[in-house]
């Protein structure tokens, strides 16, 4: 029941969004239909396009999990973004010198990935540990020397002197990730690592205790709950997410090597995305999805119709912003309306 | 005609909360009007409507004959309308006079004539006899005094209602005393006072009129004159209070919790906020801490639990030295019952399962496997324990938000009780709840008690410490100075023991 109402919230919520959009885009001369097809063509319509989907999906899953994981146990990490650029560019380097089969190779530098990803994280919860310093400035700030450090190392010293743009060299090639018939591997690592997470939060002891802080941490703390391992273990773990999150982006994206800006938005992405399905790893991973369609689709978009990429980004906010004020304005008038229907009924049995 | 006429109020918090319905209240002028009833009665509820801080669903409110709609404190105010709350609203580190004066600073382009305004406050303060130095800082003033200040504060805005919403809960008898005499003297000058409180004793001293609310219902207004505690319980509770406090002579055996020359001292201040303290607690006994608000007792209870690390001492539960052991450790042994039930003793967004199960996760019996939580246990036991302390609830996936005050309570008590631990620690077990909830949390500590647990009692409420201890320190400006048995003394020693006043 409760489920049902959320999905519906959520459909509902959607919908509207759509229905803003459409407006705006009218404002700006095209058709909505023709950009919505473009949307549904290169987003869902075809095999092709839906496993693209899927694959441009799998970043915003990892970063959106940890957003939410972390959110959902009152650690404030933002860091994503950094943590998925160290991910990225730890398993990048070693891909290029790595000497080991594939089948060892892959899943190696894949959890490389993950720890440095981690590794990045536990600065800050060193920080936070030690020094009592708030997460949340250190990992933000975190993403700005992760941002430059990683563009130094593909400038200077790993520099691929062939390439057009700072870059590292191409991984060896049979480290590439494999995929089905265009869905990549990589997308079952992120429906397993959702599987985890789940389990993880609800099941796990050390799950609850995380979600109790997240409630409140005095309660927690007063509890029993070892707040500050916890919060230690939260932030690592995080942070590993995000670093497979780069890790997989080299070994089963398009590019096979790091580069300026391969981090794109996944980042912050996915905090807008565990933000908007209220820190649940289930609602983040659908919703990942739902971006993914958004993100993949826009590129049709832009190829189909006179919409420029950056009205792209704009019904993205959009969409965003219609999301979640639609689902409060929904649960505001129903409550409304239901203490309503109860004030009749009191007033009539009286 | 009446000074303020409410007439069929009704009030639904979102999204089917009934908390009034249909309820009539009216004031006259001059008058010491009591609302009474039990917890979640609506009482607060119907005070914040008049005062305008939440909209009735529907219902009218007439003052002086005069039909209004008050929607905001600022629109009470303009009409008279003034309320000092549960919670006291104060900036500590303002003087009590820039704390009387805040929102309705006069200023001349935009700076405040400092002294014209503590003048003014003073000239308030003297008026009415209220003993306060409008140039002290509030952090320096006692609870009671803070209360007043939120009095003053109304009168500075020219309140000729106050409306003032269980005063007592905090103060000593001797300060609950002045505050009547204090009430009394605003009578006197033409205010009319709401004065809501769960100590019936109280409303009958001071009040003209009672109003009697029942689940949002209510039951009747009475003239104070012939009526006993007995028959306002009645009212309140729908049926005759069931059962009396028998107290059986209690046979405490060894020493279950030992505090040794405990100091701690304020990380800010230098001053020390316990110095020395001494205490020990017995299996079979309850032991009383009386003190006013503020005097160390809080910090005595943190340091027991882990939350702050004295300066020097030790503390000894079971024989074994726990003062180097975290709180996690040391909850396995303590049961604990913190005295902020909203923010400490309950997340109240999680559901009613996981509030259960705190602390309980810790042990054995609810692990399943090397990680996991065994939930099916914890339902079993849930279920159990809230049959067994008397929880009402829809359903356990529901948040403790939506629980009455008692039943919340009865929440963090059934949850700690049935941990099983030798000792139990009560902060403030009973604050703010109703005569019946309270009675049941009384029957339960001495039920414990009977069974062999060690039990210290921190309380502001000394009628319960005089009541449930068989021993009663207290505690005054961190220093352990008094020790009784609570037979031998009446409230009224204790008292002054607690104010400092005794030779
Ligand atoms: N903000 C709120 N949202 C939902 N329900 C509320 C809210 N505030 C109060 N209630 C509910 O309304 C009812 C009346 O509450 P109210 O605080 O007026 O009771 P009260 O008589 O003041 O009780 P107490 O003696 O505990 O102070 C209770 O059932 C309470 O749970
Ligand atoms: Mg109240």
């Amino acid at each position: 029941m409760r489920v049902f109402r959320r999905v519906a919230i959520s459909i509902i919520s959607i919908l509207t969004a759509f229905v803003v959009c459409a407006i705006l885009i009218r404002t700006q001369k095209s058709s909505p239909i023709e950009v919505y097809r473009a949307l549904y063509t290169y987003g869902l319509g075809s095999w092709a396009a839906f496993s693209s989907t899927l694959n441009t999906a799998t970043p915003l899953i990892f970063t959106g999990i940890s957003a939410a994981i972390a959110f959902a146990s009152g650690v404030v990490n933002l860091g994503q973004h950094g943590q998925l650029l160290m991910g990225a560019v730890t398993t990048a380097i070693l891909g290029v010198y790595l000497n080991i089969p594939s089948w060892l190779g892959i899943p190696v530098l894949a959890v490389v990935g993950g720890f440095a990803g981690a590794l990045w994280a536990g600065i800050a919860a060193m920080l936070k540990r030690h020094y009592e310093m708030d997460e949340f400035i250190s990992t933000l700030m975190l993403n700005f020397i992760g941002e430059y450090f990683t563009i130094y190392l593909a400038t200077y010293p790993f520099l691929d002197r062939k390439a057009y743009v700072p870059a590292t060299r191409l991984i060896k090639r049979v480290y590439f990730m494999p995929d089905f018939n265009g869905l990549n591997v990589a997308f079952f690592v992120a429906v397993f690592v959702l599987v985890l997470s789940f389990w993880y939060m609800k099941m796990t002891r050390q799950g609850y205790e995380s979600r109790m802080m997240g409630y409140n941490v005095e309660f927690a703390r007063v509890g029993g709950c070892a707040v500050e391992s916890n919060s230690t273990f939260v932030l690592l773990f995080t942070g590993f997410l995000s670093g497979l999150a780069g890790a997989l982006l080299i070994l089963g994206g398009t590019q096979h090597r790091f580069m300026k800006g391969i981090g794109a938005n996944f980042g912050w992405d996915g905090v807008m995305i565990a933000i908007i399905a209220n820190n649940n790893v289930i609602e983040t991973f659908f919703y990942g999805l739902f971006f993914g369609i958004l993100k993949n689709g826009a590129i049709g978009m832009e190829f189909e119709t006179s919409v420029p990429s950056e009205f792209i980004l704009f019904l993205e906010a959009i969409i965003v912003l219609c999301v979640v004020g639609t689902r409060s304005a929904i649960e505001y008038y129903s409550q409304a309306i239901r203490s309503l229907t109860k004030l009749r009924k009191v007033v009539a049995e009286k | 005609m009446a000074y303020i006429q409410m007439t069929k109020i009704y009030k639904i918090y979102p999204p089917n909360v009934v908390a009034l319905s249909g309820v009539d209240l009216s004031l006259d002028k001059g008058e010491i009007h009591s609302v009474i009833g039990e917890n979640g009665a609506g009482k607060s509820t119907l005070m914040k409507i008049l005062y305008g801080m939440i909209k009735p669903s529907s219902g009218e409110i007439m003052v002086n004959g005069q039909r209004v709609q008050i929607t905001s404190p600022l629109e009470a105010i303009k009409l008279g309308i003034g309320m000092v709350h549960q919670e006291f609203m104060l900036i500590p580190s303002f003087h009590v006079y820039e704390n009387v004066i805040l929102g309705q600073e006069k200023s001349i382009a935009g700076f405040i004539k400092k002294k014209q305004a503590a003048n003014h406050v003073q000239e308030i303060i003297d008026r009415y006899g209220f003993k306060i130095d409008s140039n002290k800082l509030v952090s320096q003033l006692s609870v009671a005094a803070q209360q007043k200040v939120e009095i003053i504060k109304q009168l500075y805005r020219k309140a000729d209602i106050l409306i003032l919403d269980e005063p007592t809960a905090v103060l000593t008898p001797q300060e609950s005393d002045e505050l009547f005499e204090q009430i009394i003297e605003l009578k006197r000058q033409g205010k009319t006072i709401v004065f809501i409180s769960h100590k019936l004793d109280e409303v009958l001293k001071i009040s003209d009129r009672i109003t009697v609310l029942r689940k949002g219902q209510k039951i009747a207004t009475v003239e104070n004159k012939n009526i006993s505690a007995a028959e306002l319980a009645k009212m309140m509770i729908g049926r005759p209070l069931s059962y009396q406090i028998k107290k059986s002579q209690s046979k405490p055996k060894r020493e279950i919790l030992s505090v040794e020359n405990l100091s701690v001292r304020s990380r800010k201040s230098d001053k020390e906020i316990l110095s020395d303290v001494n205490i020990y607690v017995r299996n079979g006994e309850v032991v009383g801490i009386a003190g006013i608000e503020g005097n160390g007792q809080y910090e005595l209870v943190q340091c027991i639990i882990g939350k702050i690390k004295p300066d020097s001492g030790r503390i000894v539960i079971n024989n074994a030295d726990v003062t180097a052991l975290s709180i996690r450790e040391r909850r396995r042994i303590i049961s604990y019952v913190p005295q902020d039930r909203k923010y400490v003793g309950l997340a109240l967004k999680a559901t009613i399962l996981e509030n259960l199960i705190m602390t309980h996760h810790l042990k054995k019996e609810f692990h399943k496997g090397f990680l996991s939580l065994n939930w099916k246990k914890a339902k079993s036991h849930a279920k159990d324990v809230t049959k067994q302390f008397e929880v009402i609830y829809r359903d356990l996936d529901e948040q403790p938000m939506v629980l009455s005050g008692g039943n919340q309570q009865k929440v963090v008590v059934a949850r700690e009780f049935s941990l099983g631990s030798d000792l139990i620690v009560l902060d403030q077990p009973t604050r703010g709840l109703d005569i019946a909830s309270t009675e049941y949390i009384h029957r339960l500590i001495l039920e414990m008690r009977n069974a062999d647990k060690g039990i210290l009692l921190v309380s502001a409420d000394l009628d319960e410490l005089m009541q449930l201890s068989d021993r009663l320190y207290v505690i005054r400006d961190g220093r352990i100075v008094a020790h009784f048995d609570p037979n031998e003394v009446d409230a009224h020693t204790v008292g002054t023991y607690m104010l400092g006043a005794a030779g």
